[in-house]
């Protein structure tokens, strides 16, 4: 028993250092990425200066 | 008569009666008519309790079972109970024979076995005041006991041999002092003092010893002699919880100093109403997070700023939307703050390039603020370590608050007792 909760313990270690190592769903939710070239949808358009 | 006589009849009712404890044996009571007959005087009739109600208990008088290595006998059975303001207890002790090793006691009690010898030695102090001694403190053998409860026990069945002449009703002072799964007894009658060493026996181990067929009654409450004892997975996830939480942290610390990033970019730049600005900026890595930071100077305004994010073609890889807005002042001699100066937004890029954040503050922002544009790579986020570290605290925290919560009850039954 004491061997499997170790185990997990330490799936759970590499995995969390998994996605801090690369980021991932750690983008800020309120940001929108584009998923087509050229198109975001219905946001605003800021003119490129 | 002698001590070799081992079968005979009652001398009221002429029952078959077996004599199996050995010569420090007193009396023996009849199971049928409740004739109470001194062993040591040709059985002389002593008393007789007609009508006795046999307390419900698993025990049967010449039932043997091996308890510590040890086959014992059941020679005896007497009930016993005290009463005081709380309610009622009732236990029934089996007084136990070994031709090698003398006389025992196996209680039952509320679902609990207790196993107890009378022992000699003194423990210190050896004093029975007969009162209730609270926070009181013995030590036997090298172990400390603690007062547990005082009482006046009383006799209220008595059956088989008995190495005392028993009389129904009879009391007895008891103090009861444990260090689980171990307890030490102080029992004092009209004309003796007596200690008796216990311990706590788990129940499968008595049935299986004793062959002990029928179901038994579950266990009530928390015994006070019983010890705690967790489960294996309980144990495990505990001792796992106290290395992994250290891990976690250690690994929290690290993401904390290296997870920052190093900055790619930086640009001050004054952030009017309707105002743009334009910040390229290079990224070395697109398989990590980049941070885009906003600073102001911001007090007790607003503004709202929108940016887009645009790779070397003018792709727009990311959209952003922020109000930030800081307020803060003084209320009934206390300081107060709200919101923040600055926002951070984390966005992801599709490949190691050239990109170009435009920014534009929103028109209708009523202040003109200093601004700084800080943008950094390579961030990596606390709040998976930060989540894995308070679960891993959780998990060994888990086994003290239960084992916390166990002692709680055994003492529940005691300390609201302020006599």
């Amino acid at each position: 028993m004491t061997k499997i909760v170790f185990a997990t313990f330490a799936v759970l270690i590499c995995g969390a250092g998994y996605v801090t190592y690369y980021g991932i769903g750690a983008e800020s939710m309120d940001v929108v990425s584009s998923v087509r070239a050229g198109s975001i949808g219905n946001a605003r358009s800021f003119g490129v200066k | 008569m002698s001590d070799k006589l081992h079968a005979l009849n009652c001398k009221t009712c002429a029952a078959p009666l077996q004599r199996q404890g050995g010569h420090q044996v007193r009396t023996l009571t009849c199971g049928y008519c409740g004739t109470v007959m001194d062993v040591r005087d040709e059985f002389k009739v002593l008393a007789q309790y007609e009508g006795l109600e046999r307390p419900t208990s698993p025990f049967r008088l010449g039932m043997q079972g091996e308890i510590k290595g040890v086959m014992f006998t059941v020679i005896g059975i007497i009930g016993a109970g005290y009463e005081d303001r709380w309610g009622r207890y009732d236990w029934v002790s089996a007084q136990l024979f070994s031709p090698t090793h003398g006389y025992a006691w196996l209680t039952w009690n509320q679902g609990h076995f207790v196993f107890a010898r009378r022992v000699r030695e003194l423990p210190k102090p050896s004093k029975f005041t007969g009162g209730r001694p609270k926070r009181t403190k013995i030590r036997f053998r090298d172990q400390k006991f603690r007062f547990y409860e005082g009482y006046q026990s009383e006799l209220t069945f008595v059956e088989g041999e008995l190495t005392w002449q028993a009389a129904l009703h009879e009391r007895t002072k008891v103090a009861e002092f444990i260090a689980p799964p171990l307890g030490f007894e102080f029992e004092a009658s009209e004309d003796e003092l007596a200690y008796g060493l216990s311990e706590y026996m788990e129940r499968d181990e008595i049935r299986a010893a004793f062959g002990i067929a029928e179901p038994l009654p579950a266990p009530v409450a928390i015994h006070p002699l019983q010890p705690f004892k967790p489960g294996a997975l309980q144990t495990a996830l505990s001792k796992a919880g106290y290395i992994f939480t250290i891990i976690a942290g250690c690994c929290l610390v690290i993401t904390f100093v290296l997870g920052s990033g190093w900055r790619i970019q930086k640009v001050d730049q004054t952030l009017a109403p309707g105002s743009t600005l334009s910040v390229p900026f290079s990224v070395s890595r697109a398989d990590q997070l980049v941070d885009i930071n906003i600073e102001t100077a911001l007090d007790n305004s607003w503004t709202y700023i929108e940016g887009t994010v645009s790779d070397s073609s003018d792709q727009t890889v990311a959209v952003i939307g922020r109000e930030i807005g800081y307020y803060h002042g003084v209320e009934g001699g206390e300081s107060w703050s709200e919101g923040s100066r600055g926002t951070t937004a984390s966005i992801r890029v599709p490949a190691p390039g050239d990109y170009r954040l435009d920014l534009e503050v929103d028109p209708e922002s009523p202040v003109t603020t200093p601004g700084r544009i800080i943008i950094e790579e390579g961030v990596m986020p606390l709040r998976y370590f930060f989540v894995l570290l308070v679960f891993f605290a959780l998990m060994a925290a888990s086994l003290p608050i239960r084992r916390r919560h166990f002692e709680k009850q055994r003492w529940s039954e005691v300390l609201d007792d302020d006599d």
